[in-house]
């Protein structure tokens, strides 16, 4: 009987205390990367935007467009549009937000990107 | 007449070779369990993807034992080293006499079990896994591995109440992991210490599984207040590419430094997680969720329901593994949620206990129980995300309890 709670409570120490740790130095290390991955990309942004700002304006990046405000819709399909609407206001939530339209980006594929992706996986 | 004789023999011969000579009435039981587990897979959609194909496994191996039967090496004597009859077998001479080795093969099953057996299949699927899981909730809120780890404890005192009613050590940790709500890890486990429990736990383990949302709730409503589960939590941060590129990276690091028995586990999982995520890869992330992980599906399924033989099933060993599942999966559900208390303590109110529940894996449906039962106290709360992060966290906290339970016994 003594070994028995022996073993046992040296088992439930043991596993108690490594899961605990191994799971606290991964919680350390991921705050830590973190906030560090984001001082770097928060930094490169701004190198970004004051070099944009410094050029003349002819020859500044052009903004990327945000999806919050997307343009013109053909078609009106109420669903779509409910489901688009809820989307961008769980991504964003401003207070008071207002879609004008909604358009659909255009497609970053070519013909020539097609072909070399058939090339490639042909023999799969 | 001779023919008459003949086919009467034959007919003789077809009669006791049948199952109605050959089968136990453990076996009739057996493939009754099985027919009922189908019944659940099919109709109640418990599990189906694993449940079907282990109750099939475990009718095919109680219907035909011989499918999982072993090679084996006969010994023939014959008279000289010349006899015709040796000719192309292994010939000994044992005592003075001559035999040849005519060998007989094993079951179809026993081949396709060497997967398990090996530890091989697990490990696989963890791979799928990683290229299926999203841990940007719990890199968001890195928080979230403590309730991870503290649905672990289960485990432990489980090992304890297993070790009390007379299973041996090893038997106990395998028998623990079943509160790890991890099918892959219990069955990885349990092939590396108590391989002759693994059709019991196997099936106890994804049972379990699949009862998730009818064994939890009534944990979590007992262990908290209508207030605790109405907390609405703060959206999660968004999470960037890079730091969820270098999340595999670190944790295997860490993890198979630490406890490099959960590498094989902890290490595929991540490699998995790296194909997504790097996004580079992105045939090989197809393939390993999809292909390659309903192809190890089919096998370890098959194959763990063909290691529920009558004789090894229907002990009273069984109905102790079955009960011990059940307090390790109730004690893993109550030890996050009282963990979630603790964070709700010290945050002011701002966590909602009930994601702590998710901290045993059996993802993704823990979170969706954790969220379900908070949208009864609020329709508005949507807790998936939160609760993603205990429940991918219970993944790699489970690996590492396995890794500990490894290491120690």
């Amino acid at each position: 009987m003594g070994e028995k709670i022996t073993l046992s409570l040296t088992i439930l120490l043991t596993g108690f205390a490594v899961v605990f740790a191994v799971l606290l130095v991964l919680i350390g290390i991921i705050k830590a990367y973190g906030t560090a991955v984001y001082k770097i990309q928060n930094r490169h942004q701004m190198k970004k935007i004051t070099r944009n700002a410094d050029l003349p304006k002819a020859e500044r990046e052009p903004e990327v467009e945000t999806p919050v405000a997307e343009e013109i819709a053909e078609e009106d399909n109420d669903e779509l549009i409910a489901v688009i609407s809820a989307a961008v206001y769980s991504m964003y939530s401003p207070k008071n937000i207002r879609i004008k339209g909604i358009r659909k980006a255009p497609s970053r594929t070519n013909a020539w990107r097609n072909a070399g992706i058939s090339d490639n996986v042909r023999p799969f | 007449m001779q023919i008459l004789q003949g086919f009467l023999d034959a007919l003789k011969g077809l009669w006791e070779s049948s199952g109605f000579m050959q089968l136990t009435w453990q076996n009739y039981v057996m493939i009754a369990v099985a027919c009922v587990l189908l019944y659940l897979a099919i109709k109640k959609q418990y599990e189906p993807l694993l449940l079907l194909p282990i109750a099939f496994g475990m009718l095919l191996v109680n219907l035909y034992p011989d499918i999982m039967g072993a090679p084996q090496i006969n010994l023939v004597e014959i008279a000289s080293m010349d006899d015709p009859a040796a000719k192309g077998h292994v010939i000994r001479e044992i005592g003075g006499k001559i035999f040849y080795e005519d060998p007989t093969y094993g079951g179809l099953l026993y081949y396709l079990y060497q997967g398990v057996k090996l530890g091989i299949y697990p490990p696989l699927i963890f791979l799928g896994i990683g290229c299926m899981t999203d841990f940007g909730p719990l890199i968001a809120n890195p928080k979230s591995f403590i309730l991870g780890a503290a649905a672990q404890i289960g485990i432990f005192i489980t090992f304890i109440g297993a070790i009390f009613l007379g299973f041996t050590p090893a038997q106990s940790g395998a028998i623990g992991i079943i509160g790890g709500a991890d099918g892959p890890t219990a069955i990885y486990v349990t092939s590396k210490l108590a391989p002759e429990l693994l059709g019991p736990i196997a099936v106890a383990a994804y049972s379990y599984m699949a009862l998730v949302p009818i064994i939890q709730p009534p944990i979590m409503k007992l262990l908290t207040t209508k207030k605790e589960r109405a907390v609405v939590m703060d959206q999660l941060r968004p999470v960037s590419k890079l730091e969820k590129i270098i999340f595999p990276i670190i944790v295997v690091i860490i993890c198979a430094i630490v406890l490099p028995s959960a590498a094989p586990l902890i290490g595929m999982l991540m490699l998995g997680n790296l194909f997504k995520e790097s996004g580079v890869v992105e045939r090989i992330s197809k393939t390993a969720q999809n292909e390659l992980m309903n192809i190890i599906t089919i096998f370890l399924g098959v194959t763990v329901g063909a290691t529920a033989t009558g004789t090894v099933f229907l002990t009273p060993k069984t109905l102790g593994i079955i009960a011990l599942g059940l307090l390790a999966f109730c004690m893993g559900t109550a030890c996050g949620v009282l963990f979630g208390k603790l964070m709700y303590k010290f945050s002011g109110g701002k966590v909602n206990p009930l994601i702590g529940s998710a901290g045993v894996s059996a993802v993704p449906m823990a979170a969706r129980v954790a969220n379900k039962v908070g949208q009864e106290e609020n329709p508005g709360n949507f807790l998936l995300m939160h609760a993603m992060g205990p429940n991918v966290a219970g993944v790699i906290g489970s690996a590492v309890a396995a890794g500990v339970l490894l290491s120690v016994l």
